[in-house]
């Protein structure tokens, strides 16, 4: 039976709004360049259990194709579940019908990573935010022109370009709008997945603000996805890291940052630049051998053994349970018991 | 031979001639690389760092054209150069790595042939030779088994390999310089941690000076003794690293500083630099940066600064350079 010491902490907080219980997102699919009789499946997300507290920022960090993405898919049921629960207020996500589900989607907003792509090129601004109330049926015509104007001004930019397309405004604006939309409907919960990845430096900084500004003006809950771990470092409470389809370590951010235990974790940390040349020259780096494997042939035992400096014989045989090390900080690694 | 200037840059301009009027991509830069350094170019998209690489290696793609300047590679003017003498000097004495290792490899030959053009083109020897060099080339570049990954074809490689197969055609002729523009952009961090490692290894080994083009400060921060920042098409500061990061003088830099986040301390909150950058189509005598910096004077919008030394080895073109800003 799977079961950690982050599912059970949850479990007694009263204000937990999101838990994932044991989620697993498999593809049916076939691996490039091998023989058309040889289907396989793709095992994404693969086992993962975690919780976020109301008003809480969770920041979920690792590398391309470690899943991230697909569990704030599978979270929204954009992707259905293979197994698993995903329970918003005690109720589980994956159960629900379709008209049932529609009313807790208006609560669970959700920001992408490409302000190119998510915005339909042929719906001017107010088009694209209005959608969104009328699909939730929210108020009359003019209620709606003033609600998207109060949210325009929210984002910083000026209800004036309403009429405007998309591709009349740079990353950064197109970034502000998804935000809007995502806002309009007045959530609880807001999944950002890689929401300042494709925007320079000066205007992610402005968009981490606003992010920020907003959380606290309307007391909304983050999920918030990222490669970077200063970005993730920067917003989030908590940080959870994912290797392969599952969670390696959950902490408190200073914790996870100052004191990580699981040595991909360690590895990450190590590899990440810091703008700063004197604390460069001091710094020691794990160079991690090797790539990520495929996640159609994932190792037998811990999912990192190909990779880690740590190993041991057990991690050839048995895979490692997230557990929790310290209050509040979990590993998933034979080195910790 | 250490220290000395092999690469010596003179008021370049590159601009694009559209319907609109002349994108000034490139607008008098100058600087220079001595041999067995590594130099970092940082910027943010559309600044002017990937066309400066590029008017380097005269590949700058049309309506671009180099409209000034000079380029001086042991004190030869590469601007003077015929297409014939251009190509002797290209991927022989000056190398350039790109950003996605897969769209820069032909996906339809195996790497040895890729491998191996350059070394019978630029040093005459035969197929067999330079085979058995391109093997060599792959083992320091630390792909195993490079016997039989040699035969294999771009697709069969994953992206950090890729980028290790384009370091190995980049060294193979034994280069003065490389230029990288943006070489670990596209992979992983704990891949990007390889790959600059590897760098780091060749620019210390071989002493092949490199130019770092990088939207990332922390990669700079970690290997480039010097450091020149870029914007709309300026060079708007440069200095040793560790000066550009303890005490930048150009609003633009500092900006880029506090803006990015960090992630070996508590955050503090970010101060972004407001505004977008500004168009490159026909751009006014002014200061480009004047419109998004909180220090501007009435003399930044009439006036074009330019880059002046601050203290030895720190120029910065910023009419308020001498003063204690922040």
């Amino acid at each position: 039976m799977r079961r950690n010491a982050e599912v059970k902490n949850a479990k007694v907080k009263e204000d937990t709004i999101l838990q994932v219980n044991d989620l697993a997102v498999h593809f049916e699919g076939q691996e490039p360049f091998t023989p058309k009789s040889r289907r396989s499946v793709v095992r994404a997300v693969d086992g993962v259990s975690f919780s976020i507290r109301k008003g809480e920022v969770l920041g979920l960090v690792g590398e391309s194709g470690c899943g991230k993405s697909t569990v704030s898919k599978a979270i929204l049921r954009i992707i259905p579940p293979t197994t698993g629960k995903v329970l918003f207020e005690g109720r589980n996500l994956c159960a629900l019908e379709e008209r049932e589900l529609r009313p807790l989607r208006r609560r669970i907003q959700m920001i992408f990573q490409d302000p190119y792509a998510s915005l339909n090129p042929s719906m001017t601004v107010y088009q694209t935010i209005a959608e969104l109330l009328k699909i939730h049926r929210i108020g009359e015509r003019r209620e709606r022109k003033d609600r998207i104007n109060e949210m325009l001004r929210v984002v910083d930019l000026d209800p004036e370009y309403a009429d405007r397309y998309p591709h009349e405004f740079s990353g950064g604006q197109r970034q502000r709008i998804s935000i809007a939309r995502a806002l309009v409907v007045n959530p609880d919960f807001l999944v950002a997945d890689e929401p300042v990845s494709a925007l320079d430096v000066s205007v992610q900084a402005q968009i981490i603000n606003l992010l920020q500004d907003l959380q606290e003006k309307f007391s909304l809950t983050y999920l918030f996805i990222s490669h970077d771990l200063s970005v993730v470092r920067h917003i989030s409470n908590r940080v959870a890291i994912m290797y392969l389809g599952r969670i390696v370590e959950i902490a408190d951010t200073n914790t996870l940052f100052e004191d990580p235990l699981h040595p991909y974790s360690k590895a990450l940390l190590s590899a990440v630049p810091i703008p700063d040349p004197e604390l460069e020259k001091g710094r020691k780096r794990i160079i991690l051998s090797g790539e990520v494997p495929s996640p159609y042939d994932i190792p037998r035992g811990c999912r990192f053994n190909t990779r880690c400096w740590k190993k041991m014989d057990v991690c050839f045989e048995k895979e490692p349970e997230l557990r929790e090390v310290k209050e509040g900080h979990s590993a998933a690694c034979h080195l910790y018991g | 031979m250490n220290g000395d200037v092999i690469l010596d840059i003179q008021g370049l301009h590159t601009s694009f001639s559209m319907t609109r009027g002349t994108v000034r991509a490139v607008n008098d830069v100058s600087f220079n690389i001595k041999s067995g350094e590594m130099l970092g170019v940082v910027g943010e998209s559309g600044c002017g760092k990937s066309v400066t690489g590029l008017s380097i290696m005269r590949l700058v793609p049309y309506p671009g054209r180099i409209t000034g300047g000079r380029i001086l590679f042991e004190n030869r003017d590469l601007l003077g150069l015929d297409e014939r003498e251009m190509r002797t000097i290209r991927g022989s004495s000056i190398a350039m790595i790109f950003q996605d290792p897969m769209t820069s490899l032909n996906p339809v030959l195996t790497i040895s042939r890729q491998l191996t053009e350059a070394i019978i083109e630029h040093e005459g020897c035969s197929k067999r030779e330079a085979g058995v060099r391109a093997i060599d080339l792959l083992r320091t570049v630390g792909i195993s088994s490079p016997e039989r990954r040699i035969r294999d074809y771009p697709h069969q490689f994953s992206g950090g390999m890729r980028q290790r197969v384009m370091i190995a055609m980049a060294i193979s002729c034994g280069p003065k310089i490389i230029i990288a523009d943006e070489p670990t952009t596209a992979l992983d961090v704990t891949i990007q941690a390889q790959i600059l490692e590897l760098m780091k290894k060749i620019c210390e080994d071989i002493g092949t000076s490199i130019m770092l083009i990088t939207h990332d400060l922390g990669i700079v921060a970690g290997l480039c003794r010097v450091v020149a920042v870029m914007y709309a098409g300026r060079l708007v500061e440069t200095a040793e690293g560790k000066t550009i990061f303890s005490g930048p003088v150009h609003p633009y830099t500092h900006g880029l500083l506090t803006s990015t986040p960090r992630m070996d301390r508590v955050s503090e909150r970010l101060q972004p630099i407001g505004g977008v950058p500004p168009s490159l189509l026909d751009p006014p005598r002014r200061c480009m940066f004047a419109p998004r910096c909180r220090y501007a004077i009435e003399r930044c919008l009439r006036e074009e600064p330019v880059l002046e030394e601050v203290s030895p080895g720190h120029a910065a073109a910023c009419f308020r350079s001498g003063e204690k800003l922040w």
